[in-house]
């Protein structure tokens, strides 16, 4: 026996080095995992990750007790918020019942900017694109530990860059400052 | 930190040396054999202890029984068991290290962040009906289990690492047993090949810390797969080989929603032995569906809704239409059952390209991108196991070699048609997008171990790539 003499070997380890090769050098990869992560509590993940589902997870994490309503249904003129995520982490009411209010002539979400404190990504139908914005808003300065939550839509703009494409922006905006700034909340 | 090297520990010693109470004494084996022991009593005793509402008392049964088959172990200080001690310590500590002090982590997908919120739900004793829809049950059962296990509200990050560990591991235990007449260097040879050409894609190592539970299916199909070639070989079915594929059809079926089916598929081939006792179908098939039912019971699982039955009816019958392979008067059909299996599926694929060549023109493009021209972050690691298969030993099949073809050239067919089955839920079938976080495309995840252990073996039976003229045994 010759294994050296084998040209069936000499093409095995061609072949696969080739192969190792291109996997390396000519096509496109990226990085299998990352380094220095520190962060292990699945709330923490979840919020730093700007989830397109982790709207309920952020605001639960923020306060004891969360309240929501104006949901909508997410396949008409509303936006997901995951039932599942709900229950999990423990989002006190979810009113699914009125569609997100429609703020788009009263306020600018230009004029909430002062109070945005988390910016994701949400499902929705209707428009071009399956997802719309979400902002979730509320004043730092108020420390009650109890909020509702009421759902606006704010925007529904064409993204620059985009083709065209139309997104809607939708707020989760603590009633407090709905009070504050648009009006009394029990008149919608 | 040290609370997740005390527990990582705990479940790797005490699952090594429960599984050398059972009697697989087999150092390599004794690590996914550990694993799989773990995770059969952390979902049986977190399923049985729901149904009381004691969910809290689960994870403290689970250390304790695993303590305890820690502590009679050490007790009988048998020898040969501080060896696979020492694997399974070693990988652990390797494992939490890489993770909570290194702080590598995972590509972060959301598939893994709903996992998480799974396992944050076990954590906490959640209620656990809120996990009765489409997405629960899409997210397995076992591996949001395991990583409840952490310290208060964070994740066991150290298991992901310990179950790659785990399968590669399994990979050098089926390998040792399937080439145990050839020449070490050819396997080494063949061996170091094709690690080269696997490791230099993205994907292999991926897994090492992506959040799902891609990589604990693996580990019961391979074993599942390495068993039953063993069997074939031997025409025997030891009761350590059928413990192991017991254990891994149990972990495949209950981490991900195809389990149960690619785990099938693996078993197909020793089940259509003629020699093979009834006994061992039953517990074979029976590993499988009671590891769905109890799954499917726990989550309160729409499936089970869907049949207006209670969930123990469903169970039993579920548990009972999985012994019918057992019964004699359908042995003209099991003895059949591979072939059968392989015509069904080639015409299921390509009747469904027929009929649906449309729909399925965009998840084809897209599978070929993913796997061929690097979208998938798999390189060409698709050309390693065609080539490999075609200079493999193709006339004179050895059995073992014959059984691991077979299982791989199942496990493509089952994978595109339960791909297309998903899709289909939403209107016609589709077999993808382009990217990697496609899900057909993290599912070979789930086989890519059987794929290279095929490749090995046809390789290394060669005779004519190492020179010499093929008079083995055919």
């Amino acid at each position: 026996m010759n294994t050296l003499k084998s040209w069936r070997f000499w093409v095995l380890n061609v072949v696969v080095f080739g192969i190792a090769f291109a996997n390396l050098f000519v096509l496109s990869h990226s990085q299998p995992f990352f380094g220095h992560n520190k962060t292990f509590s699945v709330n923490r993940i979840i919020e730093h990750s700007t989830w397109v589902e982790g709207a309920p997870v952020v605001l639960t994490n923020h306060f004891s007790q969360v309240d929501v309503n104006h949901i909508g249904d997410r396949f008409k003129n509303g936006f997901g918020f995951e039932s599942e995520l709900v229950g999990i982490f423990k989002v006190h009411s979810v009113d699914r019942s009125k569609d997100p209010i429609d703020v788009r002539s009263k306020i600018s979400l230009k004029q909430l900017e002062h109070y945005r404190h988390y910016v994701t990504t949400t499902h929705c139908s209707g428009g071009t694109s399956k997802y719309c914005n979400l902002v979730l808003i509320w004043d730092v300065r108020n420390s009650a530990p109890y909020r509702t939550f009421m759902g606006l839509l704010s925007d529904d703009s064409v993204l620059p860059d985009s083709g065209g494409k139309k997104v809607k922006t939708f707020v989760l905006l603590d009633s407090n400052l709905f009070r504050t700034l648009i009006g009394d909340p029990s008149a919608y | 930190m040290l609370t997740e090297f005390a527990v990582l520990l705990l479940i790797a010693l005490g699952g090594t040396a429960i599984a050398w109470q059972l009697g697989i004494r087999n150092l390599w084996l004794s690590l996914p054999a550990g694993l799989m022991i773990s995770v059969v009593l952390r979902d049986v005793l977190f399923a049985t202890l729901n149904m009381v509402n004691l969910r809290w008392m689960s994870a403290f049964m689970f250390f304790g029984i695993l303590a305890l088959g820690l502590v009679v172990s050490a007790w009988q200080s048998a020898k040969g068991l501080f060896k696979n001690l020492l694997l399974s310590a070693t990988t652990a500590i390797l494992a939490v290290t890489s993770t909570r002090v290194i702080g590598l982590q995972g590509v972060p997908h959301g598939d893994s962040l709903w996992i998480l919120s799974f396992a944050r739900l076990f954590d906490v004793n959640g209620n656990i009906s809120y996990l009765n829809g489409h997405t629960a049950i899409k997210r397995g059962f076992s591996y949001p289990l395991l990583l409840s296990l952490g310290p208060t509200h964070e994740y066991l990050s150290g298991i992901t690492p310990y179950i790659f560990g785990a399968l590669c591991a399994g990979v050098i235990w089926v390998v040792s047993k399937l080439t145990i007449d050839a020449a070490r260097k050819r396997v080494f040879w063949v061996g170091m090949l094709l690690l080269a050409g696997t490791f230099s894609t993205v994907m292999p190592l991926r897994a090492i810390f992506y959040i799902n539970g891609h990589t604990l299916t693996a580990v019961g199909l391979l074993i599942a797969a390495g068993a039953s070639a063993i069997a074939i070989r031997d025409y025997e079915l030891t009761r350590e080989n059928l413990f192991v594929i017991c254990l891994g059809v149990f972990t495949a079926s209950t981490s991900r929603v195809e389990g149960i089916v690619l785990a099938a598929l693996v078993v197909l081939s020793l089940i259509s032995q003629r020699w093979i006792r009834r006994s061992a179908i039953l517990w074979i098939v029976g590993s499988g569906t009671f590891g769905l039912s109890i799954w499917l019971a726990t989550y309160h699982s729409y499936i089970i809704h869907a049949t207006h039955l209670p969930w123990f009816a469903f169970m039993a019958i579920l548990i009972g239409l999985g012994m019918l392979p057992a019964v004699k008067w359908l042995d003209w059909l099991r003895f059949h059952i591979v072939t059968v299996a392989l015509i069904a599926m080639a015409v299921v694929v390509v009747g469904a390209e027929l009929v649906f060549r449309d729909a399925l023109a965009k998840g084809n493009r897209a599978l070929v991108a993913n796997l061929v021209f690097g979208s998938g972050r798999w390189g060409i690691f698709v050309a390693l196991i065609v080539f490999g298969l075609l200079l493999g030993r193709l006339r004179r099949l050895t059995p073992e070699h014959k059984t691991l073809f077979v299982i791989t050239v199942s496990l493509i067919l089952g994978s595109l048609i339960t791909k297309m089955l998903d899709g289909g839920q939403f209107g016609h079938p589709t077999l993808g997008r382009t990217g990697w976080s496609d899900s057909l495309n993290r599912m070979w995840l789930q086989s890519f171990a059987i794929f290279l252990v095929t490749v090995l073996v046809g390789l290394v039976q060669n005779d004519r790539i190492w020179g010499k003229v093929d008079n083995s045994k055919g």
